[in-house]
C-alpha cells in the first residue's frame, strides 16, 4: 500500500498542532487576552478538522468495499519489530471520522463557559480528538494500540479535574477498567504478533484479518486452547468494555455524571463507538469463525444490555445518569445489531452508531445547558422534592431541541434513531427470533423512561427556583442546530451515511458468512 | 677489614635501633630520625653489597639515591610536623590518628 | 389524473411542507402559519378529491389499484444486497380514505380557526395539526407495512404533543405519556408482527403479503419463540393486531383514549376520534387476508372488539364529563368496527369507519362549540360538567342541530349513517353467529351496546341541551350563537354527511327498501375483500415504477346483491340480515325511549339505578379499576420497585462489591505482600545483609585506628610472619 495522499496525516495530526498552539500562543498576548485566544484557537482548529474531514468525504469513493487505496499511509516506524505508521479510511471509520469532527467543534462551542485553567483543559481536549483520530485511522495493530491507550490520558485528566465532585474516584475507575480491558487486548497483540511469525505484516490489521488462525493452539494452564477462541474473548473483553458491554458498564455511570459537559459528549458520542468500532475492525476481520460461534453469546450479552440499562435508567434521579444508562442500552442494540451479523444487521450497527454519536451527544449538551442554569441534576432530589418542574413554560426553545432529542434517542420514525434500530431488528430476528421479541421490549422501556423523566421536568407549573432560567442563548443554539438537522434529515434520508458504509460493511458480512 | 658481616651487623643494630624508635617513640621528630635510621641502615646495606659482592657501583649510586630522598624526605617531614603543630599544638603521634583537621 | 409517485406524493408534501414552513415562523407570524396550514389541507383535499373521484365515478372497479414505489434507501455492496422500497398504494379504500381524511380534517381546521383563536399557542397547534395530517394521509398511502409503521409512529407523536399542548397541566403530562406508551405496547408488538411477516414473504408490501398468502406460504410455516413452535401466522396476525389494539384504544389497552381529551377539542376531534383511532382499524382491514388464515384469529378479534363495545358503552353511561361520554363512545364505536373486522365484515367495518369518523369529528367540534361559550367567569375556565349545563338548545341553536343529526347516526337510528353501517356490523355478526355459536358472545354483546349508545347519547344530549339550566350564573353569560363561516359552517357540513343516503341507495342500508338502483350502492361495489390470488402473478417484476396507462378501460363491476352467494344462501343471509335490522331498530329507539323517560318526562328515576347497582356503579366511575390495576398495579407495584431493585443492584451492589471490591482484594493482597516484603525481603534479606557488614565493620575497626605505630607493628607482624611461613 502506497499513496501519495497526505490528507489523512493531516487529519491525524491537525489537533496536535493545535495542541502546540495552545500551549505557545497565549505567550505572544497579555495576560486577559489568553484564555479568549485559547478558545478561539481551539475552535478554529476543530473547524479546520472539520474541513479535512469534509474534503475526505469528497474524495471518498463509495463503491469500493474496503480501505480505500487512495488515501493509504503506510511508512517503517520501528523496523526491528515491523510497527508500521500505516493509516487508512474505510467506509466503517469514514462515519465515525466524521461524528468526531463534528462533535469535537461543538463541543469547543459548548466549552465556551470553562473558566478553570483553559489552556490545559483546551489543550487535553485537542488531544484527545487527535488520539480518537488515530484510532479510528491506525491500520497497524500496534500503532492502534498506542493511540487507544494515550486517549486515556487526556481523558483521565478531563474528568479527573474538571469533573464534578467525586471526580478523582470517577477518573480513577474510568481509567483502570479502560486500561484492564487494554492489557487483555494488549495480550492479544502480542500472541498474534508471533502467531503470524514476526513477520513485515505482523502488525497489519488488514493482513492479519480473513481468519488464518483457525488450526492455531495456544497451551495455557497445562491445557491445549484453541488460539482463536482465547482471543478472540481477550480482544473481546478489551472492547466490550469500551462499548460498555454488561457486565463491564458501571463505569459508564460514574464517568459521565462526573465529566464535563464537552466531555460526557465525546464520551458516549465517540469513545464508546471504538469499541464496537473494534469489533468491525479488529475482533471480528481477525477472529471471524470465533465471532460466528460466540454470536449467540454477543447477542444475549446485547439484550442484557438493552433491558437492564432501560431498567436501571428508569430508575435514576440524576438526569445525566439516567441519560448515561440510556446509552448502555442503546449500545446494546448496536451489540445485537453486530450479533446478527447479515447485511440489515450490520450496516444498522454502524448506522446506529452514528445516529447513537448525534442523539446522545444532543442529550448531554441539553442537560448540560441546562446544569449551566441550575447548577443540579435532579428530577427528583433526594428528599422528595422536585428538582425541576415546568421547563417546557420557562424554556421553550430547549424544551423544543429536548423533544427533538428525546424522541430521537428512543427511536421515533422519522428521526434517526428509528431506521438504525429496525435494521439491527431486521438482521436478528430470523437467527434470534425470542431475543427479539425481549429487545422489542427493550424499545419500549426505553420511551418510558424518557417520557417519564420529561413529564417530570417539563409539564406543570413553573417551580420557583427555575423561574430565574433563561432559554438558550445564541451560542447554544448555534451549536444545537447542525445536530438536531443531521437528526432529522438521516432519519428522513439515511443514504448519505449508508452510502458510505455499505460497502465495507457488506464486505465484511460476506467475511463472517463464509463461516456461517 | 676482609669480612662485610662487622658491616651488616652495623646496619642492622640502626634499622632494629631505627624501627624501635618508630615504635616506640611517640614524638614525630623523633620517629622521621627513626625513618633517618632506617634510611641509613639500608644505604650502608646497599654500600656493604655493593663492595663485597658485586663490585661495582651500582650501590654507591643507591646509596647517593637514598641520601638526596632522606634529605627531601626530612625536608618534607619536617614541613608536615610543622603545620601539624600549628593545627593541633602537638606533635604527639597519637593526635594523628583522623584525616580531618 | 397521472398516478407518478411525485403527482400522488404532493398529498402528503404538502401539509409535511407546511408544517416545515410554520414551525418556523409560528413564533413571529401566527396568522400567517395558520392560513397556510389551512391552504396546504385544502391543497390535499383537492388533489384526495380528483382520486375519489377518479376512482369512484372513473373507474368502478373494486379491483383496480395503483402501485408505485422507489427506492428509500439501499445496502448493496460488498457482495451483500438489501433495498428498501417505498411506495404508494391506492385502491378503493385508500381514495375514500384520503377523501375523507383531508374532508375532515379541513374542516376542523376551519372550526380551530374559531375554537383556538385566544389560546395563546394559537400557531403552534396548527404545526402539529399540519404534521398530524401529513402523517395520516401518508398511512393512508402507504404500500408497505414498514412506512405505515413509520406513520403510525409519527401520528403516535402528534398525537402526544398535543394531548400535552396544555404543558403547564400536571394532567396533561400525565395524559401524553399514558396515551403514548399505551400505544408503543401494541407498536412493538406491531414492528413484531412485521419482522415475522418480511421474513416469510421477503418483502413489506402488502400486495407481495397478498400474494404469498395466496400461494400458501403461511398455512405452515412455524415460528419458534422460547423453544416454542408457534404457528406464523397466527403470531403474525395476534402480534399486528396488537397494533390495532394499541393504537384504536381496544380492550385491554382502551385506557389512554379518555385522558386523551385532555388536548383541545379540535385535535380531540381529528385525532383521537375521527382518524388516527381509526388507522388501527385501517390496518386490520389491509390485513384481513391474513388474518383469516388461522381459525383462532377471527373470533378472538370479534370478541375483543365486542367486549371493548360494551364495556366503553357502560362506562359512557356513568360520565358526567362532556368529552368524556364522546370518549367512550368513540371506544365503544371503535369496538363495532373491530367486531366488524372479527366477523368477517369488511365492507361494513370499513364503511363504519368512515360514517363513525363524520359524525364524531362533528359530534365533538360541536362540543368544543358548547365548551368554548361555556365560560366560568370564577375560575376563568372553561366548563365540561354536564350537571352545570341543560337548557343550551335555546341558546345554540346550530350546535344543537348539528349535534342531534349526529346524536341520531351514532343511535342507529334509520336513514341516518350509522344506522347503515353499525348495523350491517351487526346484522354480519348474526350470520356468522348462525354458522358459529361462538359468534353469539360477540354478537350479543355487540346488541346490548347499541341499546347502551342510543341510551347514553340520548342522556348526553338531554342533559345539555334540554330541561332548565341548572347553573342559572353560567347560562346567563353565554353568548347567544349567530351563524359564523368558522364555527357552524363544518358543523352543518358534517352534519349533512351523517345521512344514510350518501352510503347506501336503500335507505335503512338493508336493502329492505330500495330507492335507487343497483349502482347506488357503491360502497358495497367498490369495497370488497381484497383478493389475494388477484396478485399471485403480481410479482418481482412489478418491482419497478410502473406506468399504468391512463386510458385503460376498467372493467365495471356489477353489483351483485347476493355477495357472490348462491341463491338459497343469499335468502338465509337476507333474512339474518333483515332480523337484524329490525333488532336494531328496535333496540336505538329502545335506548332513546329509557333515556327520554329518565331525563326528560323524568318518570324513571335514574338514582334508583346507582343505589340499586352501587358495586357496579362504583365499578363503572373507575372505569372498571383498569386504570387501577395498570398504574397501581403493573407500574406502582410492578415495574418502579424491579427498577429501583435493579439500579440499587447495579451501583449498591454489583458496582460496590463485585467492581470497587477489586479495591478490597487489591488492599489485602497488597497488605499480604507489604509484610512479606518487609519481614522477608526488607528486614531478613536486606537488613540483614548490612547487619551482617557492620558487626564485621566492628572487628575491622579495631585494625584501622589511625595510630601509625600499630600499622608499623602490623607490617612488621604480617611480614615477618610471611618471612617465617617462607622459612
Amino acid at each position: 500500500m502506497h499513496g501519495t495522499s497526505t490528507l489523512l496525516n493531516w487529519i491525524l495530526w491537525t489537533p496536535f498542532i493545535g495542541v502546540v498552539g495552545v500551549i505557545l500562543l497565549p505567550y505572544l498576548f497579555s495576560k486577559d487576552k489568553q484564555d479568549n485566544v485559547v478558545r478561539w484557537w481551539s475552535l478554529l482548529n476543530t473547524i479546520g478538522s472539520m474541513i479535512l474531514a469534509v474534503v475526505l468525504y469528497m474524495k471518498f469513493d463509495t463503491s469500493v468495499p474496503g480501505m480505500q487505496e487512495q488515501f493509504a499511509v503506510n511508512i517503517a516506524w520501528i523496523k526491528q519489530f515491523n510497527i508500521f505508521y500505516s493509516l487508512g479510511v474505510d467506509g466503517i471509520s469514514l462515519p465515525m471520522i466524521m461524528l468526531a469532527a463534528l462533535l469535537f467543534f461543538l463541543c469547543i462551542l459548548s466549552s465556551w463557559t470553562i473558566t478553570k485553567s483553559v489552556k490545559g483543559y483546551f489543550a487535553l481536549f485537542l488531544m484527545l480528538q487527535g488520539t480518537v483520530y488515530g484510532v479510528f485511522l491506525a491500520l497497524d495493530f500496534f500503532l492502534f494500540y498506542v493511540y487507544w491507550e494515550v486517549m486515556l490520558l487526556p481523558m483521565f485528566f478531563l474528568i479527573g479535574i474538571w469533573g464534578g465532585e467525586n471526580r478523582e474516584y470517577a477518573a480513577v475507575k474510568f481509567f483502570l477498567y479502560t486500561f484492564f480491558g487494554s492489557i487483555l487486548m494488549l495480550v492479544g497483540i502480542i500472541a498474534l504478533y508471533y502467531a503470524s511469525g514476526k513477520g513485515v505484516d505482523s502488525f497489519n490489521i488488514l493482513a492479519l484479518s480473513g481468519g488464518k488462525f483457525i488450526d492455531n493452539q495456544v497451551h495455557m494452564f497445562g491445557t491445549v486452547w484453541s488460539f482463536s477462541k482465547v482471543f478472540f474473548w481477550a480482544m473481546f473483553i478489551g472492547f466490550a468494555i469500551k462499548v460498555p458491554v454488561f457486565p463491564f458498564h458501571t463505569w459508564l455511570p460514574h464517568a459521565h455524571v462526573q465529566a464535563p459537559t464537552a466531555v460526557s459528549v465525546i464520551l458516549a458520542g465517540v469513545l464508546l463507538k471504538m469499541g464496537t468500532y473494534g469489533f468491525l475492525r479488529i475482533a471480528y476481520p481477525i477472529f471471524p469463525q470465533a465471532s460466528v460461534q460466540f454470536a449467540d453469546w454477543i447477542a444475549v450479552l446485547g439484550l442484557i444490555n438493552v433491558i437492564y440499562g432501560a431498567l436501571c435508567a428508569m430508575a435514576q434521579t440524576d438526569v445525566k445518569k439516567l441519560v448515561a444508562y440510556s446509552s448502555v442500552s442503546h449500545m446494546g442494540f448496536v451489540m445485537l445489531g453486530l450479533a446478527a451479523m447479515t447485511v440489515h444487521g450490520m450496516n444498522g450497527a454502524v448506522l446506529q452508531m452514528f445516529n447513537h454519536g448525534t442523539s446522545t451527544a444532543m442529550m448531554f449538551l441539553l442537560i448540560g445547558i441546562l446544569y449551566e442554569r441550575s447548577h443540579h441534576r435532579w428530577i427528583v432530589r433526594p428528599d422528595g422534592t422536585k428538582g425541576f418542574g415546568g421547563l417546557y413554560t420557562q424554556l421553550p426553545k430547549y424544551s423544543i431541541v429536548f423533544i427533538i432529542a428525546m424522541f430521537a434517542s428512543m427511536g421515533l420514525p422519522g428521526l434517526s434513531g428509528f431506521i438504525s434500530e429496525a435494521l439491527i431488528f431486521l438482521g436478528i430476528y430470523q437467527k434470534y427470533t425470542t431475543i427479539t421479541v425481549l429487545a422489542l421490549f427493550g424499545l419500549l422501556i426505553g420511551a418510558a423512561y424518557l417520557l417519564w423523566m420529561f413529564k417530570r421536568m417539563f409539564f406543570g407549573e413553573v417551580i420557583e427556583e427555575c423561574k430565574s432560567y433563561t432559554d438558550m442563548n445564541a451560542r447554544e443554539i448555534f451549536y444545537m442546530a447542525p445536530l438536531c438537522v443531521a437528526v432529522i434529515v438521516f432519519g428522513i434520508y439515511p443514504t448519505p451515511v449508508l452510502d458510505i458504509m455499505k460497502s465495507s460493511v457488506g464486505q465484511l458480512v460476506s467475511l463472517l458468512a463464509q463461516f456461517q | 677489614m676482609n669480612s662485610m658481616y662487622p658491616f651488616l651487623f652495623l646496619s642492622f643494630f640502626m634499622f632494629v635501633i631505627g624501627l624501635g624508635v618508630m615504635i616506640a617513640r611517640k614524638n614525630i621528630i623523633a620517629m622521621l630520625l627513626g625513618i633517618e635510621l632506617i634510611l641509613n641502615a639500608s644505604a650502608l646495606n646497599f654500600v656493604t653489597y655493593t663492595r663485597f659482592v658485586n663490585q661495582n657501583l651500582d650501590g654507591h649510586i643507591m646509596s647517593l639515591f637514598i641520601i638526596i630522598i632522606a634529605a627531601a624526605e626530612a625536608a618534607v617531614g619536617l614541613a608536615i610536623v610543622i603545620r601539624f603543630f600549628q593545627v593541633r599544638e602537638s606533635i604527639h603521634i597519637d593526635d594523628a590518628a583522623q584525616l580531618q583537621a | 389524473m397521472d398516478y407518478t409517485i411525485t403527482t400522488v406524493a404532493w398529498i402528503v408534501l404538502l401539509p409535511f411542507f407546511a408544517f416545515v414552513i410554520n414551525a418556523f415562523i409560528v413564533k413571529k407570524v401566527p396568522n400567517v402559519a395558520v392560513g397556510i396550514s389551512c391552504a396546504a389541507i385544502f391543497g390535499s383535499f383537492l388533489l384526495s378529491g380528483r382520486i375519489f373521484f377518479d376512482f369512484v365515478f372513473g373507474k368502478y372497479s373494486a379491483d383496480y389499484h395503483v402501485h408505485k414505489v422507489f427506492n428509500w434507501f439501499d445496502l448493496n455492496g460488498g457482495g451483500q444486497e438489501f433495498v428498501m422500497k417505498m411506495g404508494i398504494y391506492i385502491d378503493n379504500m385508500t381514495a375514500m380514505m384520503l377523501f375523507m381524511v383531508t374532508g375532515v380534517a379541513f374542516l376542523i381546521h376551519i372550526f380551530s380557526t374559531y375554537y383556538m383563536k385566544e389560546d395563546t399557542r394559537y400557531g403552534r397547534f396548527f404545526v402539529y395539526m399540519s404534521l398530524f395530517t401529513s402523517a395520516m394521509l401518508g398511512l393512508v398511502l402507504s404500500d408497505n407495512l414498514i412506512s405505515f409503521f413509520i406513520f403510525w409512529e409519527l401520528m403516535g407523536f402528534c398525537s402526544y404533543s398535543l394531548i400535552g399542548f396544555y404543558y403547564e397541566k400536571e394532567d396533561a403530562g400525565n395524559a401524553n405519556i399514558k396515551a403514548f406508551m399505551t400505544t408503543r405496547i401494541g407498536d412493538v408488538f406491531f414492528l413484531l408482527g412485521i419482522l415475522a411477516i418480511y421474513f416469510q414473504v421477503g418483502s413489506f408490501t402488502f400486495v407481495d403479503i397478498y400474494a404469498a398468502i395466496s400461494s400458501g406460504m403461511f398455512t405452515d410455516a412455524t415460528v419458534t419463540i422460547f423453544g416454542f413452535g408457534l404457528p406464523l401466522a397466527l403470531i403474525a396476525s395476534l402480534a399486528i393486531f396488537m397494533g390495532t389494539i394499541g393504537k384504536s384504544a381496544q380492550f385491554p389497552l382502551q385506557v389512554w383514549l379518555p385522558d386523551a381529551m385532555m388536548g383541545p377539542t379540535p385535535c380531540s376531534a381529528l385525532i383521537h376520534a375521527a382518524t388516527m383511532v381509526a388507522a388501527g382499524v385501517y390496518l386490520s382491514l389491509r390485513m384481513f387476508p391474513l388474518y383469516e388464515i388461522h381459525p383462532f384469529m377471527l373470533p378472538f378479534i370479534a370478541t375483543i372488539g365486542g367486549i371493548t363495545a360494551l364495556g366503553a358503552a357502560t362506562i359512557a353511561l356513568v360520565q358526567t364529563d362532556f368529552k368524556a361520554v364522546l370518549a367512550y363512545s368513540t371506544i365503544s364505536q371503535l369496538g363495532y368496527m373491530v367486531l366488524g373486522v372479527g366477523v368477517g365484515a369488511y365492507n361494513a367495518a370499513f364503511m363504519h369507519l368512515i360514517t363513525h369518523a363524520i359524525f364524531k369529528a362533528c359530534l365533538f367540534l360541536a362540543a368544543g362549540s358548547v365548551i368554548h361559550s361555556l365560560h366560568d367567569h370564577h375560575t376563568h375556565q372553561h366548563v365540561q360538567e354536564m350537571p352545570r349545563m341543560g337548557g343550551l338548545k335555546n341558546k345554540m341553536k346550530f350546535t344543537w342541530f348539528a349535534m342531534w343529526c349526529c346524536t341520531f347516526a351514532i343511535a342507529g337510528v334509520p336513514f341516518f349513517s350509522g344506522f347503515v353501517s353499525k348495523d350491517r356490523i351487526l346484522g354480519d355478526a348474526l350470520v356468522m353467529a348462525m354458522h358459529n355459536p361462538y359468534y353469539w358472545f360477540p354478537a350479543t354483546l355487540g346488541f346490548i351496546g347499541a341499546l347502551l349508545t342510543a341510551f347514553y347519547m340520548c342522556r348526553m344530549m338531554f342533559l345539555a341541551f334540554h330541561g332548565e339550566p341548572r347553573d342559572k350564573d353560567l347560562y346567563d353569560h353565554i353568548h347567544e350563537e349567530k351563524f359564523s363561516w368558522n364555527r357552524n359552517l363544518p358543523l352543518l357540513i358534517l352534519a349533512l354527511f351523517t345521512l344514510g343516503v350518501w352510503f347506501s341507495g336503500s335507505l335503512t342500508g338493508q336493502k329492505l327498501v330500495k330507492v335507487a338502483s343497483d349502482k347506488v350502492e357503491w360502497f358495497d361495489t367498490l369495497i370488497v375483500k381484497p383478493k389475494t390470488e388477484n396478485f399471485k402473478n403480481y410479482q418481482k417484476q412489478n418491482w419497478g415504477p410502473v406506468d399504468i396507462k391512463s386510458t385503460i378501460s376498467f372493467p365495471v363491476s356489477k353489483y351483485d346483491s347476493n355477495h357472490g352467494l348462491s341463491e338459497e344462501e343469499a335468502h338465509h343471509v337476507h333474512s339474518v340480515h333483515s332480523i337484524g335490522a329490525i333488532a336494531s331498530i328496535i333496540i336505538a329507539f329502545s335506548g332513546i325511549f329509557i333515556a327520554f323517560m329518565m331525563y326528560i318526562r323524568k318518570s324513571w328515576n335514574p338514582g334508583w339505578w346507582v343505589n340499586t347497582f352501587s358495586t357496579w356503579y362504583r365499578a363503572l366511575q373507575n372505569k372498571y379499576y383498569f386504570d387501577d390495576m395498570y398504574i397501581k398495579g403493573i407500574i406502582q407495584k410492578g415495574l418502579i420497585p424491579v427498577n429501583n431493585f435493579l439500579a440499587w443492584v447495579d451501583m449498591g451492589i454489583y458496582d460496590k462489591y463485585a467492581i470497587d471490591g477489586w479495591e478490597k482484594v487489591n488492599r489485602c493482597a497488597f497488605t499480604v505482600s507489604k509484610w512479606f516484603d518487609n519481614i522477608f525481603v526488607d528486614t531478613i534479606a536486606v537488613d540483614g545483609t548490612g547487619a551482617s557488614v557492620r558487626a564485621f565493620n566492628v572487628i575491622l575497626r579495631t585494625f584501622q585506628s589511625g595510630k601509625i605505630q600499630f600499622y608499623i607493628i602490623m607490617i612488621i607482624l604480617v611480614l615477618s610472619s610471611y618471612i617465617w611461613s617462607l622459612a
